[in-house]
């Protein structure tokens, strides 16, 4: 029951206090700040490309997002308190900062959402009878228009929520790495190069998930796989995962070549108690081996087979999807496996199956924003564009 | 409105605008409900929560309340070297034996009736300043002709008043 | 009347027994149990209640030197606050330096029953005992990462939760340099030293300073012109922990080793 412990830590140190939970969060707005990216890179700046994933990256990353307060409240002491956090917010906190930017990073994608969609919703209440007629009147907030003129103005007002959006889900990630860097009493949190690194890995995530998940809903539906677009989504991963890694290891390097009291510390924790996590996962299986299947997608890109530029960017997106859980693991976990007497070390942390901030709870809150996604599909469409005689939104 | 005023499509936008407006204001005003009462009274905490912890029960009083019962032990204690060691170093707090408003006993001193309280402070280690009283009980306790039992210090010392 | 004809003590002489624990007792108990509106406090005849907070800055010092680990302050703390086992508003660090080599340290339940003889082959040139506490720092980590401002630090120094607006997030744990804080399984809430809050409010020292029986620790009042606390920081060799994080500890060392984080 007690954990092992080697060396010297402070008697409060040898608990664990944030758990799997923690590691959740980073990992689920990570998703939905990378995926909406890529939907504002073709309702922003119009890279045609990114046109058959435009409004499928939006309904993933809004349903990905819905979920994002799960972990926090699972792992609260109190969740019924917090409300606090906007009630009473101390703002030298960057932890306070999350009611106001999730709140309103909420509200930017949700009406995005809203005008994006607007057309098939209205559609959809035309269509239907009874109940879901008046959800989706509701839905509409009573005006039926779909005219070109009004899609002109809906394409308009999404072009500047998703402009809006871009720096605000940056915000939404940011601001968790800088909750990490800024704890001085953790030399193995406190970098300047957190909300970066916290930052290009989300983007690395969001696009990997949209890769797997495009590939995987057009087999499903029996539709073509865009190959430009999984051109351009591999191109920027790649761009991504490099910065990504290069600071990782930066970050690293300078810590062993100014050889302060931190880095015998954080030295042997990497190489031993996350010897797996870090070396195997995140640098080299998760690292390494997509930094060379994306290269030969990029560079090699005239001369690829269309199958295998799908097959090699999937095994990519996967590999890329675990490296990202375990820098997010790494990071959380390993800044608590020693002590701050800088003395000690716990064994690792081991969450259970069936606890409160287990594995299962993990897994659940990881399955929802599938489940929705799904749903969403169902109700609206993300990828059977209705022609409407204008551009497509 | 001019059929042809650009406006005339934009509707649906404004209805949006007006929802999100009254998101905004209902939030705003909501907060003021659950803003404790005494909140920012000496800063931004609530007020009151420097009188809950102002109230929480005093447990250990000191030497005084021990000796108005038991003034035997007590004066022996403050004629012997330890004097300066508070009663309820070795008994623990003495709201936990005696209603001190009633003046009643309520329960037990918990009391460790063994060497090895006295160990806690006196046997021999390195860490501990040189000057002060330590010994190697089994030392000790040889050289004294004693066995080494749990109770073997009160065979010569009295632990109120030991030397 | 006390049964002991050569008793000192002059109460005996005046009230009965019963009387006088009546009387003494219902004035401790009264103090412990009213909940004082205003700090500054305008009761009569209530203990604690004229204690004016704007009147006191309190800090605390560590003797090294006197320490004898005997874990009595562990166990006073524990006994005085409630604490949770397995946490630990207070511990004592036993620090063995051989003459080559890594230090030793250890502390056993937070050295709550004691320190056993060591039993290593090190030549040990230099040992010592070193006891924690909360630091009560000025420039508070811990309070500037609280969300909802459950941390906060009360005008006469002391570094507070409040118990009923915590949200348990446990950031303040993560951001505290010195190890001070924990999640109180009980409450679910961020729990940490109080500087016995409740007993310093009303004229007693904290439990720990109470019963340590070498006077290694000692609770000392900046306000107070004749605390000799202040005399000893004026004119003596004083350290805080980590010092270069510039968190301005209030808990000040006599002693300290270069070893000790």
């Amino acid at each position: 029951m007690f954990p092992e412990l080697t060396g010297y830590l402070f008697p409060n140190d040898v608990h664990i206090h944030w758990s799997l939970m923690i590691v959740m969060y980073p990992y689920i707005t990570g998703l939905v700040a990378g995926a909406f990216l890529v939907s504002s890179l073709y309702h922003v700046f119009g890279r045609e490309e990114f046109k058959p994933l435009g409004r499928f990256a939006l309904a993933t990353a809004l349903c990905f997002l819905a979920v994002a307060g799960l972990p926090l409240l699972n792992h609260l002491g109190h969740p019924e308190r917090a409300i606090n956090i906007v009630v009473t917010p101390n703002f030298t906190s960057a932890m306070a900062g999350f009611g106001i930017i999730f709140a309103s990073y909420f509200i930017v994608l949700l009406f995005e959402v809203w005008f994006v969609f607007r057309v098939d919703i209205i559609d959809t209440a035309a269509r239907s009878r009874g109940l879901k007629r008046w959800v989706f009147s509701v839905l509409a907030l009573g005006v039926y228009d779909t005219s070109p003129e009004a899609q002109a103005v809906d394409k308009r007002i999404t072009r500047i929520l998703a402009a809006i959006g871009i720096p605000m889900a940056c915000l939404l990630h940011g601001y968790v790495g800088f909750l990490f860097g800024a704890v001085k009493a953790n030399p193995w949190w406190s970098t300047p190069l957190m909300p970066v690194i916290f930052l290009f890995s989300a983007m690395v995530s969001g696009i990997a998930l949209l890769i797997v998940l495009y590939q995987i809903a057009m087999k499903l539906k029996g539709m073509a796989i865009d190959r430009d677009a999984i051109a351009a989504m591999s191109r920027w991963l790649w761009l991504f995962m490099i910065m990504s890694l290069t600071m990782e290891l930066l970050e690293i390097m300078m810590l062993a070549y100014e050889s302060a009291e931190e880095w015998e510390v954080i030295g042997h924790l990497l190489t031993h108690q996350l010897s797996f996590s870090f070396i195997s996962l995140q640098m080299v299986g998760g690292g390494l081996v997509p930094l060379i299947l994306l290269a030969i997608v990029v560079l090699m890109d005239r001369y690829m087979d269309d199958r295998i530029r799908n097959t090699l960017s999937m095994i990519a997106s996967l590999l890329l999807l675990l490296q990202v859980l375990s820098m997010r693991w790494n990071v959380v976990i390993g800044g608590q496996m020693f002590s701050k007497s800088m003395m000690g070390f716990r064994e690792a942390y081991v969450p259970g199956m069936f606890e409160k901030e287990g594995i299962l709870a993990a897994a659940l809150i990881l399955f929802i924003p599938f489940v929705l996604l799904v749903i969403f599909e169902r109700v609206l469409p993300t990828f059977s564009h209705l022609d409407r005689g204008g551009e497509l939104s | 409105m001019n059929p042809e005023s650009p406006l005339i499509h934009t509707k649906h936008v404004f209805r949006a605008a007006l929802l999100l407006l009254a998101v905004i204001v209902t939030l705003l005003l909501g907060r003021s409900l659950f803003v404790p009462d005494t909140w920012g009274e000496y800063g931004w905490y609530r007020g009151a929560a420097v009188d809950d912890h102002r109230a929480r029960q005093v447990r250990h009083l000191g030497d005084d309340p021990c000796a108005m019962c038991h003034d035997a032990e007590s004066a022996d204690h403050s004629a012997g070297v330890h004097a300066q060691i508070r009663c309820e170093l070795c008994h623990g707090p003495v709201v936990l034996h005696a209603d001190l408003e009633e003046g009643e006993k309520t329960g037990d001193m918990p009391i460790r009736r063994s060497r090895e309280l006295c160990e806690l402070c006196h046997r021999e280690l390195d860490a501990r300043p040189a000057g002060f009283p330590q010994i190697d009980v089994r030392e000790h306790l040889s050289d004294q002709g004693a066995d080494l039992t749990p109770d073997a210090c009160f065979e010569c010392h009295d632990p109120h008043s030991p030397y | 009347m006390s049964k002991h004809p050569n008793c000192r003590n002059p109460r005996h002489d005046k009230v009965s027994r019963r009387e006088f624990l009546r009387t003494t007792g219902s004035a401790v108990a009264g103090a412990c149990a009213v909940v004082l509106v205003l700090p500054e406090g305008s009761a009569e005849g209530v203990e604690g209640a004229d204690y004016d907070w704007n009147q006191h800055r309190w800090v605390y010092l560590v003797d090294t030197t006197a320490c004898i680990g005997c874990g009595s302050c562990v166990r006073a703390c524990r006994a005085e606050n409630a604490v949770p086992e397995g946490m630990y508003r207070t511990w004592i660090e036993r620090y063995e330096i051989p003459a080559e080599g890594e230090a030793l340290v250890d502390s056993p339940s937070g050295g709550e029953q004691g320190f056993a003889p060591v039993t290593s082959s090190l030549n040990v040139r230099k040992a010592f005992f070193v006891p924690k506490i909360c630091n009560h720092c000025l420039e508070t980590p811990c309070t500037q990462v609280c969300p909802v401002g459950a941390s906060f630090s009360t005008r006469d120094g002391v570094v507070l939760v409040d118990q009923e607006h915590c949200i348990g997030c446990g950031y303040c744990v993560q951001a505290c340099p010195y190890g001070s804080r924990y999640i109180n399984p009980t409450t679910h809430t961020a729990d940490k030293c109080t500087l016995c809050y409740h007993r310093i409010t009303k004229g007693h020292k904290t439990a720990c300073v109470e019963i340590c029986p070498v006077g290694a620790r000692q609770l000392g009042d900046r306000n107070d012109p004749y605390d000799p606390v202040n005399e000893i920081l004026a004119t003596r060799r004083v350290q805080v922990l980590q010092p270069e994080l510039l968190t301005r500890p209030q808990c000040y060392y006599l002693g300290l080793d270069m070893e000790v984080r």
